[in-house]
């Protein structure tokens, strides 16, 4: 054997210390701190997170930066090319698209945040409902999810639109009136998940009630998932606003919703490109910018992806 | 011995599994569980073991059968306040460290819940202290109260789970494979964890495993299961030294020992083929597909669960010629 | 001896969220035909990842960072994916731990054992089915025929791990890994796997590299153990060696700490405290913190590798002539 350098008196019993045998030596990090944590460590994510502030603060600012408003008409300026005066130039009637675009984006993301956010309230509670009394419950309210989904969307909306005046309002309640099937199937699956889970097991034994084990287990363990289809709903509730007033069944002018302005500009893309390039830029950003977001906080608050 | 804890009588759980067909889960079990013992209950997957355990903690409600908790009916719905004082008296272990425990709940919360459910007192210095309490008896410290489940190794995670049990002071655990998931050196920890807590407490415990080595360690009497009928019920001793059963003598024979020389010169009794779907049952005797000894009388009746010898019980068609004389 | 698969000094790190795991920290295994070696070890010990390392099957945030890995002679350390591809089912093959997932379920049975043949023989397709059902009848199935065009699903989980052997032995390889092949199956079952085992061992000559966590199963099978810990292999041995005659202190305990049938009431030796995280590993050795025995040199300078017989070593410091002074002679 090699003796080296080591020296006699490191051959003594060292004294055990028990507290240092159950210590844990990593850093005391939440949930949430070690999703956030990850998630600050994904460019894509946080590019996403930066760009889409950016875009808010311009949505609600931007159209205060100019002089002009979205709606006020100007007939000697009619189609002018992007200027120093009109930054994103201006529109047949000679509105400021600067105004009009920044106006659109507001009015798109009020559209979608509010769609999602019904979503999100009738999803999660008709899913959790549902699998939560199980039974004959689930399987009617189940059934009329199937029905739902069985007709198509789009007869809805233009049911709707022909007898309500086209508001954003209208829009809204379109939206949703389908919108949260998919929110409450994913609520419904997870919880239906958790039921069976030996924690929720657990609880029972303990006597705890049914209330505190959906407000202590239920919700906390199925925020994530809730939260992260919220980020995929608000691009495809933009998206859908756009589809509906780019076939014009949605918003009417003068006001302006990224839809509309894409509308119109694209009757001009001859003539007169930037009018439709600016705002499907803007809305082309807002989607990508949510969808990166939306897979990154997937991949960052997935509790399986944590080791 | 000492006065009858729990008075499992006829108990079956059965489960609708689709195409109207049933699934045997447990099927027409009786036993008695003694106050401060130990009963092992092993079996392979699938024998029902787990939902027998379950049943017996009201996870689910008996499909037929009573269990008696102390001379009072458990096995029915009971009023919520009844439910609440009766019921917690006992709890359960788990056999999943990583599924028990809550993953967005910090220990602290985990072992409290149980004194949530009944006192609301918001006394939250005396609740912290109770937790911390807990922490020692289990042999973890005040620093892990405030962590989360999964900074915690397998073994840490089931003492946690063992520290909620205790939390609302059972006087029975029934501990579902609380080992299986993990290592040999931390199964160890957990062992003697689980006989400590029983002397310090007066714990009774239905101690529900695969591995017949580590039941014996720590029961006094052990029940062997299989396709949903408790087939032998000795004391652990007994059913070591004279296996009854054929299945149990299988069982007994398939445990590898931890000796090569054992292990070289031992004669297996070497089971045929895999256990049956239970949800298509062999007629007569459930183990008579497999059972080296069977002959036609065991496929066509089913062997009632008797006492062969005071205290030891079998199901088996071999000893009713014994009987007869 | 010629060895067939040597593994000399191998070191594989895992990138993962919270830093570099050092998995595998310095293995050396030698495995000689027709040999059965046991690597024992407690979950994260490394072991699983060894075998992976030899077998290019890590996962893609791991890789080999040192070390040297010899299969009949020929350095494969560095082999890729695609050339491994010659070597992994024909002659070096792996059972893996979980037979419902090692098995593709939308694929009948038959045709997955001579997908194997396919890519590594020039079978024709009637050669090749005849060679599947042998196979099958080999590894005790029940009519063979019949189970050919059977699904996974069809089949329980005993006779689903005999399918995966028999897809394991389908070109007679030289060596077969077995990742706890018995773990998931019952007891009795698992004495089925076992003999099976043996009785291809006795009648083909392959050499088995087992992986498992249970001493029973050890005892019963092999003949050589090498036990794993931190990453390192602690001590290794003769079967007869290592369940009789063992020196570390962590075979030590783990061979008390398995409750013993034959015994009653003894108190179970603890192992106390939890295995060593590997992204920040200790200097010393990787058991000095968990050590009855523990001096205070185990923590700071990693022990050198003592020979004890021509087949039997171990790394620990108690084996210096020094640590005997200390003890007073106290060895057990």
């Amino acid at each position: 054997m090699q003796s080296g350098p080591i020296s006699d008196e490191l051959f003594r019993p060292s004294v055990k210390n028990k507290e240092e045998l159950e210590h844990i030596s990593r850093p005391n990090l939440t949930a949430f701190q070690d999703g956030w944590l990850r998630l600050s460590k994904n460019k894509g994510s946080v590019c996403s997170l930066i760009l889409l502030i950016l875009l808010v603060i311009l949505a609600l600012a931007g159209p205060h930066l100019t002089q002009f408003t979205y709606y006020g008409t100007d007939y000697n300026a009619t189609y002018q090319a992007p200027s120093m005066l009109h930054w994103f130039g201006t529109d047949k009637f000679g509105r400021d698209q600067w105004a009009r675009v920044w106006y659109g984006t507001r009015i798109s993301l009020l559209i979608a945040v509010v769609a999602a956010a019904l979503d999100l309230i009738v999803g999660v509670s008709y899913g959790a409902v549902s699998a939560l009394f199980g039974g004959k419950v689930d399987a009617v309210m189940q059934r009329f999810i199937e029905i739902l989904v069985g007709i198509p969307n789009l007869i809805f909306v233009i049911l709707l639109m022909m007898l309500m005046p086209a508001s954003v309002w209208t829009l809204i309640l379109a939206m949703s009136i389908s919108g949260w099937v998919n929110m409450a199937r994913l609520v419904r699956a997870e919880i239906l998940k958790l039921k069976n889970q030996e924690f929720v097991l657990a609880a029972r034994v303990l006597g705890t009630s049914d209330r505190d084990i959906i407000r202590k287990h239920m919700i906390p363990n199925t925020i994530g998932v809730i939260v992260i289809n919220t980020m995929f709903t608000i691009p495809s509730a933009i998206f859908t606003e756009a589809f509906l007033s780019f076939i014009g069944i949605g918003l009417q002018e003068p006001k302006a919703s990224l839809g509309v302005l894409i509308n119109s500009g694209f009757q001009v893309i001859n003539s007169h490109v930037y009018l439709l390039l600016i705002p499907a830029a803007v809305i082309v950003l807002i989607m990508v910018c949510f969808s990166i977001l939306g897979d990154g906080m997937r991949d960052a608050f997935d509790p399986r992806m944590r080791n | 011995m000492s006065e009858v804890m729990l008075e499992i009588s006829h108990l079956k759980k059965y489960f609708e599994v689709g195409n109207k067909q049933t699934l045997k889960a447990v099927d027409d079990v009786s036993f008695h569980i003694y106050q401060g013992e130990t009963l092992g209950l092993v079996g392979e997957s699938g024998c029902g073991k787990s939902t027998l355990g379950r049943t017996i903690v009201r996870l689910y409600r008996p499909t037929e059968g009573s269990i008696l908790y102390k001379g009072k009916e458990i096995g029915v719905s009971l009023p919520r306040k009844e439910e609440r004082e009766f019921c917690r008296k006992m709890q359960m272990i788990f056999q999943d460290p990583y599924s028990s425990l809550d993953p967005r709940m910090k220990v602290l919360d985990i072992i409290a819940e149980g004194i949530d459910a009944i006192e609301n007192t918001g006394n939250a210095e005396k609740r912290r202290e109770t937790v911390l309490h807990l922490l020692d008896l289990v042999g973890l410290q005040e620093e892990h109260a405030h962590r989360y489940p999964h900074e915690f190794s397998g073994g840490q995670r089931q003492r946690i789970g063992i520290a909620r049990a205790l939390a609302v002071h059972p006087e029975f655990i029934v501990a579902d494979e609380p080992i299986s998931a993990l290592d040999v050196s931390i199964q160890a920890q957990v062992i003697n964890l689980l006989r400590q807590l029983q002397k310090k407490l007066g714990l009774t415990y239905l101690f529900i495993a695969h591995d017949i080595s580590i039941v014996k360690y720590i029961s006094d009497r052990i029940g062997v299961m299989y396709l949903g009928k408790l087939v032998e019920l000795a004391p652990s001793d007994e059913i070591f030294r004279n296996p009854l059963h054929p299945y149990t003598k299988a069982l007994l024979s398939a445990i590898p020992r931890p000796d090569p020389k054992i292990e070289k010169q031992r004669e297996r009794i070497m089971l045929e083929g895999s256990v049956p779907n239970p949800v298509d049952l062999p007629k007569g005797c459930r183990f008579c597909t497999r059972c080296p000894l069977a002959t036609e009388a065991c496929s066509l009746s089913e062997p009632p669960f008797r006492e062969m010898e005071p205290g030891h019980w079998a199901a088996c068609h071999r000893y009713d010629s014994a009987e007869n004389k | 001896m010629n060895q067939l698969l040597e593994v000399d000094n191998l070191k594989i790190n895992l990138e993962t969220q919270s830093g570099t795991v050092q998995a595998v920290r310095g293995v050396s295994l030698k495995l000689a035909p027709k040999q059965i070696l046991a690597v024992v070890g407690e979950s994260g010990s490394g072991k699983s990842m060894t075998v992976k390392g030899i077998l290019k099957l890590l996962p893609k945030t791991g890789g080999i960072v040192g070390g040297k890995i010899l299969f009949e002679g020929k350095d494969i350390t560095d082999y890729s994916v695609k050339q491994m591809r010659s070597i992994n089912g024909s002659e070096m093959s792996m059972i893996f731990q979980d037979p419902m997932t090692s098995l593709n379920p939308t694929m009948t049975i038959g045709k997955q054992i001579s997908e194997v043949l396919r890519e590594h023989t020039k079978m024709n397709a009637k050669q090749r089915r005849a060679r599947a059902v042998e196979l099958l009848n080999l590894v005790g199935i029940s009519y063979p025929e019949k189970r050919y065009s059977q699904y996974p699903h069809q089949l329980s989980g005993g006779m689903r791990q005999r399918v995966v052997i028999a897809i394991a032995l389908a070109c007679n390889p030289k060596v077969l890994i077995a990742d706890e092949p018995t773990t998931a199956l019952d007891v009795t079952i698992q004495a089925q796997i076992l003999d099976l085992m043996r009785s291809l061992q006795e009648k083909f000559g392959t050499a088995i590299i087992l992986i498992t966590h249970n001493l029973g199963v050890v005892a019963n099978i092999a003949q050589n153990v090498s036990v794993m810990y931190g990453g390192m292999i602690v001590e290794s041995g003769t079967v007869e060696e290592i369940f009789y005659d063992a020196k570390h202190p962590y075979t030590l305990g783990l061979l008390a700490s398995i409750p013993n049938v034959d015994e009653k009431d003894k108190e179970l030796n603890i192992i106390p405290g939890t295995p060593p995280d590997l992204i920040d590993p200790p200097k010393g050795c990787p058991f000095s913190s968990r050590c009855p025995r523990a001096m205070e040199v185990c923590h700071q300078y990693a022990p050198e590798k003592t020979m004890v017989s021509g087949t039997h070593w171990l790394s620990c410091w108690l084996m210096d002539p020094r640590a005997d002074k200390q003890h007073g002679g106290d060895r057990a």
